[in-house]
């Protein structure tokens, strides 16, 4: 028995999550009624698309059992399906004319170490907090924190430096989105920030 | 209607003054436009304050002008950054951002310009030959527009990747999001989770801002150490002679989509470039490098949005009937400066409405005058430091998503939407589906809803009328262009080079 | 040029605007001593407006504003809050701090449909807000296509009586005031209409014109265009007096139906709670913008009828729509 790489438990991951996920819409969705009295109900189409992304789901499951059997000796990488090369010149003209081979997913980005995700992880979580605090601490000072964390963090800056950046881009982001484009940027609810006009 | 009445608009546009505003708004809409989310309805309103106190003509060529400068902002960002402005810039992402990875974003914005100029112009000149028939359009009701939305989902086989299933599973999660809100035929709410925000279903642009945009901001800042300053080199700006040899027709074919599509009432504009990809990578002898950096797949879609932003005006002019959002805007700039969209406009205003019109061929002109220089400059954004860049990207992303609707939850929509792109990127769905399955579910629904609601519960709606028919032959053919095609040239394969049979394709 | 010079003071002014509200601040709370000098100059008011930029309600808003803000000489923004079918916008506004630096549109009578319907979740409902007048209305009419077979509203009616569920009306949205107007005029006048939802007002009116549709019902700017150039007949408009907008149109009255009328009026308010003084002086500004000739000529540009109605008119409108219409949205509810 071989352990799962990390790419391949994450395809695991994603294709059964399809298929509970697109399961419990189809339900969810049946209850919302499937007829109604002219033709279809509100649940017609979150069914269908639950059972599509279900199917999906166990369509790549089994291919990943597939995927798994065949490649036993060799290591696995997780893209065994799609690393085939590009092998056209050996075919002849009918299959060249008939082949459809469409591949819409360039050079994905290669798979994250601890690190990686320790990054992914940080941005999303100071977009996270940046976004829930916003109403409370208002604009300058919740994007002043996110890019301070983002530059310090991850993009490992001085701390001196990744303060003065964050302030800056801060304040003259307020600048153009207020006064030149005349949206209004939140505030902060807390009376001390708001006082400081912040 | 004619051509004299073009040139004669075309005439009064040449006035410095008139000169001036398409330049200003031009500039105006390209620097609101680049900000994400801005997108051109959002310029527009945002400048209509602008153009108060100019004359009907001045305040109409200005807010035209920001429309498509806007668009064309749009284009820059999802060039440079993978950042699509609005959700029509999405097909210039694919292969966009591929070229300016590999150095060649100077001649991707050229081309981009060329091709948007291309489309103008064909928008214009159908505009004139077109005009008096664009009752025609209306023919497009319900069922029919049913239909067309059908058809636009036999085109997810062309975005569909080497993995069917995994295009399937992207295309369902798209039409599974887009079922989140209040249901137009019933009133129910569906997946709301009692939250008021999520009842008008979850934003496109959010969406589309986090599942390209933040997705590759992560999938960048991953791959680290981003100590070290590593920006993307910048080759020669302008395209070569064979960029542009590959853009000529794509242009022009990507032109004709947009133009019939602009016309139908409720098209779905950010569907129409992903047509215009699609048929040109079907098209293409250099089919597999689409995503990888051709030039047909700027050309095509940019011209397809192009000559859709011209000839979604012709329904505006001449029955006074707005087709999309941006367009309605610009109806409510016209009443808002005394000329009433319609025929009458024709009748009452000539100059006016032939100024604008041939001031849409201007615009895109100083369009084309100003972007090719431009390009250098906005390339010179890629020269930032990454880990500078990334910052920006971030907190620009971060503003223009609250900016939409003033809400921060549409922040949080960006986030979700961003790291479910990142994950399907690690495991290699593709995310084109998805965007496809979340435009066009709400039509294919909405119009599915209302064909049988006004038909009373009766099926056969679909079946009347050449149009349905026509349609429904052409989904016919697209399913087996698209699905058994492929199959057919799989099992060929299959028998030819039998060592190395890939697994999938055997099913 | 005088363009770009009008640029430049109006960022400016903003930007001046902005450094005092910063330095200003909102430390004063709801205390009517924060009444006695409002606005404070140079403050920023936000005028809310709960739909997307360049929607027809936010047009309007970016008509009147300039002219309060002249009057007031405070700044005034219009913010769009746009979500959960302008709940997300209205919440902003009841919640928002009772100092008379926040308002937005409650327009009567689609503010209604959104507090009365309790799958909607609204924060608030008629004692949240504090109106303070409305500047424009829209009067409701009922418009058929040009080659219509019903060339009055009698043949209209006459033949959904006679064909109950079989002619189809086209609507802006389910639940939107179109739909709650079709139902009470069904109640009112014992009618079956079948009843096709649309996204939009445009669509509703292409509908009309393709001839998808057999009728529509909507507010009259967003058939003006279609009227004016013919392509759309209307029957009639549901008011007791004819429009000065569409003079030639008949109202329901004399052709003999009776119904209340239905129009919808730009109705603006502020959190329940803000100092009288405050509204008063709020009231008596949007008057004097919406009384502006300038202002006026370019709301009838926009298909609208400037029409002032003082604050303690709309409170009593408010709350005889709000008796009418309950029922209907009950009924609605019911369905589901």
């Amino acid at each position: 028995m071989q352990t799962l790489n990390a790419p391949v438990a994450l395809e695991w991951t994603v294709a059964a999550a399809a298929v509970a996920g697109g399961l419990t819409m189809a339900v969810v969705g049946a209850g919302y009624g499937l007829t109604n009295t002219s033709g279809v109900g509100a649940g017609f189409f979150p069914t269908v698309a639950g059972t599509l992304m279900a199917l999906a789901g166990v369509l790549w499951a089994l291919q990943l059992v597939a995927a798994r059997r065949t490649s036993v000796p060799a290591p696995v990488t997780g893209d065994t399906v799609e690393s085939l090369p590009p092998h056209h010149e050996s075919e002849s003209a009918l299959v060249s004319l008939l082949d459809d081979d469409n591949s819409d997913e360039p050079d994905s980005p290669d798979f994250p170490d601890r690190q990686g995700w320790a990054r992914v992880g940080i941005i999303s979580g100071a977009i996270l907090l940046a976004a829930l605090l916003l109403p409370l601490l208002g604009y300058t000072v919740v994007m002043t924190l996110m890019l301070g964390t983002i530059l310090f963090f991850v993009s490992k800056r001085k701390l001196w430096m990744a303060a003065l950046v964050a302030v800056g881009s801060a304040l003259a982001s307020r600048l153009v989105f207020e006064v030149w484009l005349g949206t209004a940027l939140p505030t902060a609810s807390i009376d001390f920030l708001a006082g400081l006009g912040l | 209607m004619g051509f004299d009445q073009l040139l004669g608009g075309l005439a009064t546009v040449f006035t410095p003054e008139h000169l001036l505003f398409a330049l200003l708004g031009c500039v105006l809409g390209m620097l609101v436009g680049v900000l994400p989310g801005f997108g051109p309805a959002a310029a527009v309103s945002l400048l209509i304050p602008v153009t108060f106190g100019l004359d009907a003509t001045s305040a109409i060529i200005m807010l035209a002008a920001i429309l498509y400068g806007a668009a064309y902002g749009g284009t820059t960002t999802a060039v440079l950054l993978r950042i699509p402005g609005e959700a029509s810039s999405i097909a210039t992402t694919l292969d966009g951002y591929q070229m300016a990875k590999q150095g060649r974003g100077g001649p991707a914005l050229v081309i981009a310009a060329l091709a948007s100029f291309v489309g103008g112009l064909v928008g214009v000149i159908g505009f004139v030959v077109v005009a008096p028939f664009s009752r025609l359009a209306l023919e497009f009701g319900a069922p029919e527009l049913f239909l067309v939305s059908l058809l636009g989902f036999a085109l997810i086989t062309s975005f569909a990747g080497s993995n069917p299933a995994k295009a399937l599973l992207s295309a369902a999660a798209g039409l599974g999001i887009a079922t989140v809100g209040v249901d137009s035929g019933v009133g129910i709410a569906r997946f709301t989770f009692d939250m008021p925000e999520l009842f008008d279903g979850l934003g496109l642009v959010a969406i589309v801002m986090g599942v390209f945009g933040l997705s590759e901001v992560l999938g960048q800042a991953q791959k680290g150490p981003l100590g070290v300053p590593s920006p993307l080199k910048v080759a020669r700006l302008l395209p070569t002679r064979t960029d542009l040899q590959r853009s000529a027709f794509p242009s022009l074919r990507g032109s004709l989509i947009g133009f019939f599509m602009g016309l139908l009432p409720g098209s779905p504009g950010a569907a129409t470039s992903l047509a215009s990809y699609a048929a040109e990578k079907r098209i293409s002898r250099r089919s597999k490098e689409f995503g990888k950096g051709a030039v047909e797949g700027i050309a095509g879609p940019e011209a397809a949005n192009n000559a859709l932003a011209v000839s979604s005006m012709i329904p505006l002019f001449t029955l006074g009937i707005p087709t999309s959002a941006t367009v309605a805007i610009m109806a409510g700039a016209f009443t808002m400066n005394g000329l009433i969209p319609g025929p009458l406009l024709f009748r009452d205003n000539p100059d006016v409405a032939w100024a604008i019109i041939a001031s849409l061929i201007v615009g895109n002109l100083i369009l084309l005058v100003l972007n090719v220089p431009l390009a250098r400059v906005w390339i010179a954004v890629l020269k930032v430091p990454f880990h500078y860049l990334m910052a920006a990207i971030l907190a620009f992303m971060f503003l223009g998503t609250y900016s939409i609707n003033g809400s921060a939850f549409d922040i949080l929509i960006m986030l979700g939407a961003g790291l479910l792109g990142y994950i399907f990127q690690l495991v290699k769905v593709p995310l084109t589906p998805l965007v496809l399955g979340l435009i066009l579910g709400p039509l294919l629904e909405e119009n599915f809803q209302r064909s049988l609601a006004l038909s009373r519960g009766d099926y056969n709606v679909f079946l009347q009328g050449p149009i349905s028919l026509t349609l429904i032959g052409v989904i016919v053919l697209a399913i087996l262009f698209g699905a058994v095609r492929p199959l057919i040239a799989s099992m060929l394969k299959k028998k030819t080079i039998t060592p190395i049979a890939p697994k999938e394709l055997a099913k | 040029m005088k363009k770009l010079t009008a640029l430049t003071t109006t960022a400016l002014a903003a930007s001046v605007a902005l450094a005092l509200t910063g330095c200003g601040g909102q430390a004063g709370s709801t205390t009517s001593t924060a009444a006695v000098d409002f606005p404070k100059a140079g403050a920023t008011i936000e005028w809310i407006v709960p739909s997307a930029a360049g929607a027809g309600n936010d047009i309007l808003a970016r008509i009147v504003a300039p002219a309060m803000q002249e009057d007031l000489g405070a700044n005034i923004k219009v913010v769009n809050k746009e979500g959960g079918s302008q709940v997300v916008g209205l919440n902003y506004v009841a919640q928002s701090k009772a100092d008379g630096l926040t308002f937005g549109y409650t327009n009567i009578p689609s503010i209604l449909g959104r507090y009365l319907d309790p799958s909607k979740k609204a924060a608030f409902d008629r004692s949240s807000f504090t109106p303070i007048g409305s500047f424009a209305t829209n009067s409701v009419v009922i418009g058929v296509n040009k080659d219509s077979k019903y060339k009055s509203l009698k043949e209209l009616f006459d033949a959904v009586k006679a064909e109950p569920g079989k002619i189809t009306v086209g609507t802006d949205s389910r639940a939107g005031d179109d739909h709650i107007n079709l139902r009470l005029l069904e109640n009112q006048l014992g009618l079956d209409f079948n009843i096709v939802h649309y996204n939009s007002g445009a669509d509703k009116v292409a509908a009309i014109v393709s001839g998808e549709v057999d009728f529509a019902l909507g507010g009259v700017s967003s058939f003006f265009g279609q009227y004016k150039s013919g392509d759309i007949k209307l029957l009639t408009v549901i008011e007791d007096n004819t429009s000065p907008f569409v003079p030639d149109v008949p109202t329901m009255k004399s052709a003999g139906y009776d119904v209340k009328p239905m129009a919808s009026n730009f109705a603006l308010s502020v959190p329940s709670k803000t100092p009288k003084e405050v509204v008063a002086k709020l009231e008596s500004s949007l008057k004097k913008a919406a009384e502006t000739a300038a202002v006026q000529e370019k709301l009838k540009g926009a298909a609208t009828q400037p029409t002032w109605v003082p604050a303690a008119e709309v409170s009593k409108m408010w709350e005889e729509r709000e008796t009418l219409i309950k029922p209907v949205i009950d009924e609605l509810l019911k369905q589901q």
